[in-house]
């Protein structure tokens, strides 16, 4: 199954790949994440709770990833596993270009599901994934818009009361290690892909 | 199709001594009676006498059943088609709340808990006998309840958990970890046979372990040669399931003192599988006592064993409580044993008359990762030719493994399939010669005056009128006021369409069947018999057999069923069997007990047993006025009196018949709806007239399910069942069937004494090809010439969009 999309995010590339790799902002933009936490040599890992028409599940994504060419692009391949909801494979490439008005994020995912996501799930996964793509740009949307007004990353700013704990990495560490940032945007960013990519 | 693999070596399932017995010979003075004593109850609408029961909540069905200190199993499944497992951790589930066990495939192995014992080959004398590739009994893979070192399809059970409460056990089996290693992986018929396919035994490098020739290979291809039409098709039917209104389920204990296994199961057969779970378990089988009441749907799925009777087994004797498994909707969906899949080519030559030359087929059965049955297989394979007089036929009949659930016989095992190809195949000649399709088929059907007739392929055919049952269907259809219907429907805009087909089945199944009756002190006549209905209405219709052969009043007549400690010996109810052999044997049983009874009579009147009358469950002595009734006798012998007669009928009947279907597609929503539909059925001797239309309407809506919604759909890429609920497999339902016209025909069979063939499944065996023809028709003006099954709005837009594009092309 392979699904391809576009949205444009109201802020500079470099900008927007900085939001890309702060996992507060990410933690805070994609629709019911838990948790993103790891360390570059022990792997990284996301949890993310959402219900897929009668699939109830908490999913657990893990990633890696190649390609990297800031700000532009990066390839992420992983795994993410919802136990007895199934599990997703695949991975994504992510390409940021200069738009009218901002930047223009485009992903191509490729991924399989596997188990009661794809038993129950395919005719209301569709819905489902729109959905979530929906709430993921348009809180990204959010804190480029914020971030414009204010000059500052609020990575509460679009979930204050779902989201209120400190994010593992602080803003400071995000440029010291691009590179564990990069994972867990990639990480946060496949895992929302795979989520759009079960209605396939 | 190209020439025999073998170089044209050609073999019939029969040899020349094995022609079935057509005359039952049995007939001593108590048989005659028998015989000429029926129909008093025989051939009328008796209200069924169960549904009283079934309807007030009193029905037996498996998950009522509630042992003392029941614990609840779940079931971890394979969420890969093919895999290897690495690792199995239960440590978190282990420690979950309620938790009493959690067993693996490696437990089992531990515990010496085989394979279940499915014996999948159809082994009664006139079945088609299928070997492995090459000869030798096929390799069939080891089916065990927990998958030991790989799994091989979704859903395979990897492991079970029992605990407290079966949310409990949901819960705890979410926590089992399951690490596997993703193996390539197949599950289409044809990619899985060609070269190169992933391999899923290892012991069949090439999937394929059935591999067999029927008919005249030779003859055949002589007669292709010189033939003036042929034409050539290539179908697959559809996978789909049986979805029962009861989700199986079983609830199992163990008395460690006597060793002794008790398991509540619903299913086609109690004898039989509590000899199959003797054989898993490795232990005799009087050690298991099987229940199998009330069933809430078979249709073929409940025939086999299923896992998950063997897991409650064992876990109730590894945690010495009772547990219970009962499927989720889900599981039935995915787990539940599918029926069909099949691809089959299929060729016919032609005289320049339009006179069947030869017929080929080459039919590739998919089994799923286990082979559980090949009953679909043989039985089609017994059938290709269908009601046609076609001289020679070669068929190569092969089955194959695949990475999908088993599939077992379903609902006319097999014979769907090649009605539907030998139909569409007729309806493709007809084209192609420029010939009205009811004229070739009239012109080449077997003819009442050949019967018993001998097919192509070495089946007989025992009796049947099949040009009267399409002359019949036609006009009960009102065939000829097509031509107006299909104006008015037009004038609204709509496409109507009709499909016709003939049909002919075979019923042969378990041969061995055994009936015990005892007559009791207050006139209840019991008969013990090891059939399992799961809603055709055996507990009248067989009381209705007894109670004419003994001349009683139906109501005295109770039939019992479903408990291994007091039914002994039953092949349970499949491929139509029940009726005729249990029929049979009752007869049996009846005349035997009418001999004892007489004798017992004879000595209490003190006269000569044949100077005694019998009528109405009396015995009087001519000439005078002395009698004794049976319930007397009952009441002043010493024994009781009791029979149990044992038969076993190898000779297979062939119901047949004719049907035909309306449909009318909506152009803009593409929207099939059926309008008309006529069934015609030659089922022999009708016992129960009003249950076998019954079974008749259940099992048209059952085949017009399979053309028009249902399907187990399968992920090619990725393996994965994906219409796993009803949101994505669709169901008939009384807002889209229409009012069924179903006649029976009773041709009577010479091969039983009742003369019973079979009912029910003829409702199914047509409906694929009528359905699909109907709506081939609607859709002729566009250009549209192939359609395949579920012939859904999207099937139908697509077909008309391909047609036109084609068209466009040209």
């Amino acid at each position: 199954m392979e699904m391809t999309g576009e949205h444009v995010i109201p802020a500079p590339r470099d900008k927007v790949w900085e939001m890309l790799n702060d996992p507060a902002v990410l933690r805070a933009c994609i629709p019911g994440c838990t948790e993103l936490e790891g360390s570059p040599e022990q792997g990284f890992t996301a949890t993310v709770k959402q219900s897929i028409g009668p699939v109830k599940a908490t999913f657990k994504g893990e990633v890696t990833l190649s390609d990297l060419n800031p700000p532009e692009s990066y390839t992420i391949s992983g795994s993410g596993k919802g136990g007895v909801a199934g599990f997703a494979k695949g991975g994504a490439d992510i390409r940021l270009s200069d738009a009218e008005q901002g930047t223009r994020l485009r992903y191509d995912v490729r991924a399989q599901v596997g188990g009661k996501l794809a038993q129950l799930g395919s005719r209301l996964v569709d819905s489902t994934a729109k959905r979530l793509a929906g709430q993921f740009f348009s809180n990204l949307e959010d804190h480029a818009l914020s971030r414009h007004e204010a000059g500052t990353v609020n990575a509460t700013a679009a979930r204050p009361a779902e989201d209120t704990r400190q994010a593992p990495a602080s803003a400071g560490s995000v440029a010291a290690r691009p590179r564990m940032l990069i994972l867990l945007a990639a990480t946060a960013v496949l895992i929302v892909g795979l989520l759009f990519a079960f209605n396939s | 199709m190209n020439a025999h693999p073998d170089g044209g070596r050609s073999g019939n399932a029969l040899g020349a001594g094995d022609i079935p017995q057509m005359n039952w010979d049995q007939t001593g003075p108590e048989m005659k009676m028998v015989r000429d004593a029926l129909f008093r109850h025989v051939g009328k609408p008796v209200r069924r006498k169960e549904d009283h029961r079934l309807l007030t909540g009193k029905g037996r069905f498996t998950d009522d059943f509630l042992l003392e200190g029941q614990t609840y199993a779940a079931i971890v499944r394979s969420e890969h088609p093919h895999a290897r497992i690495i690792s199995i951790s239960a440590d978190a589930a282990l420690a979950a709340p309620g938790v009493l066990e959690v067993l693996t495939g490696a437990d089992m192995v531990q515990d010496g808990i085989g394979p279940l014992a499915h014996n999948p080959l159809p082994s009664t004398k006139f079945d088609m006998k299928l070997c492995a590739p090459g000869g030798g009994i096929p390799f069939v893979g080891e089916h065990h309840a927990l998958a030991i070192d790989k799994v091989r399809h979704v859903g395979e059970a990897v492991a079970v958990v029992v605990a407290e409460t079966p949310g409990q056990a949901a819960d705890a089996a979410e926590l089992v970890e399951v690490e596997y290693e993703a193996l390539p992986h197949v599950v289409d018929s044809a990619q899985a046979a060609a070269q190169g396919a992933p391999v899923i035994w290892d012991e069949v490098p090439g999937n394929v372990f059935v591999e067999s020739s029927f008919g005249d290979w030779d003859a055949t291809e002589r007669a292709f040669a010189t033939a003036a039409h042929t034409v050539e098709a290539d179908f697959h039917v559809s996978r789909v399931t049986a979805v029962t209104i009861e989700p199986r389920a079983a609830v199992a204990q163990y008395d460690p003192e006597t060793g002794r296994y008790e398991l509540f199961a619903g299913s086609g057969g109690a004898v039989k599988h509590k000899g199959e779970l003797a054989r898993c378990f490795g232990i005799d089988a009087n050690r298991i006592r099987v229940h199998s009441y009330d069933v809430g749907g078979n249709f073929g799925a409940r025939n086999r064993v299923y896992p998950e009777f063997a897991l409650v087994m064992w876990a109730a004797r590894r945690t010495g409580r009772p547990v219970k498994f009962t499927a989720t909707r889900s599981e039935a969906f995915l787990t539940d044993y599918q029926g069909r899949d099949l691809r089959t080519k299929v060729a016919l030559a032609l005289d320049a008359d339009g006179k069947f030359l030869a017929m080929r087929a080459d039919n590739l059965s998919n089994v799923g990762a286990f082979c559980v049955s090949l009953s679909p297989l043989s039985k089609g394979a017994g059938l290709i030719t269908g009601s046609y007089d076609i001289p020679v036929a070669a068929l190569r009949a092969r089955a194959v493994f695949t990475n999908t659930m088993c599939t077992q016989a379903y609902r006319s095992s097999g014979r769907p399939e090649v009605t539907y190809a030998i139909e569409r195949l007729v309806e493709l000649a007809a084209r192609k010669l420029g010939v009205d399709p009811l004229e070739l088929r009239r012109k080449n059907l077997v003819h009442p005056e050949q019967m018993p007739y001998r097919n192509a392929v070495g089946q007989y055919y025992d009796s049947g009128e099949y040009e009267q049952n399409m002359d019949r269907a036609l006009e009960l259809f009102d065939w000829d006021g097509f031509a107006a219907r299909k104006d008015e429907a037009s004038q609204r805009g709509k496409l109507l369409g009709r499909g016709f087909a003939n049909y002919v089945e075979s019923s042969i199944g378990s041969p061995k069947e055994r009936a015990e009756i005892e007559v009791f002190d207050d006139g209840r006549i019991e008969v013990v018999i090891g059939t399992q209905p799961s809603g055709q209405g055996h507990e009248t219709s067989f009381a209705q057999v007894v109670a004419d052969m003994l001349q009683v009043p139906v109501e005295r007549v109770f039939i019992i069923i479903g408990d291994t400690d007091v039914v002994s010996v039953g092949g349970g109810s499949h491929s139509g069997r029940s009726m005729r052999h249990a029929g049979t044997v009752m007869a049996m049983a009846s005349a035997e007990l009418l001999a004892l009874a007489r004798g017992h009579a004879a000595e209490m009147l003190e006269t000569a047993a044949d100077e005694l009358a019998y009528a109405d469950g009396v015995f009087h002595q001519r000439g005078t006025n002395r009698s004794v009734s049976l319930q007397d006798l009952a009441a002043r012998l010493a024994d009781p009196l009791r029979v149990v007669t044992d038969n076993e009928m190898h000779t297979p009947v062939f119901p047949n018949g004719a049907a035909i279907c309306e449909v009318e597609i909506d152009p803009n929503t593409f929207h099939v709806a059926i309008t008309r539909y006529v069934s015609v059925d030659d089922v022999g001797r009708c016992i129960n007239p009003m249950i076998v239309h019954g079974q008749t309407h259940g099992g048209i809506a059952q085949g017009v399910g399979q053309a028009m919604w249902e399907l187990c759909a399968i992920d090619h890429d990725s393996g994965q069942p994906i219409a796993g609920s009803f949101m994505d497999y669709g169901m008939p339902r009384t807002d889209n069937m229409p009012f069924f016209i179903s006649e029976i025909a009773e041709v009577i069979s010479p091969t039983n004494p009742l003369g019973v063939k079979a009912g029910g499944e003829g409702g199914t065996t047509p409906a694929l090809a009528t359905v699909t023809l109907a709506v081939l028709d609607a859709l002729a003006g566009m250009g549209v010439e192939d359609i395949a099954m579920p012939l859904t709005p999207q099937a139908v837009w697509q077909a008309v969009q391909d047609a036109a594009n084609t068209q466009a092309k040209k």
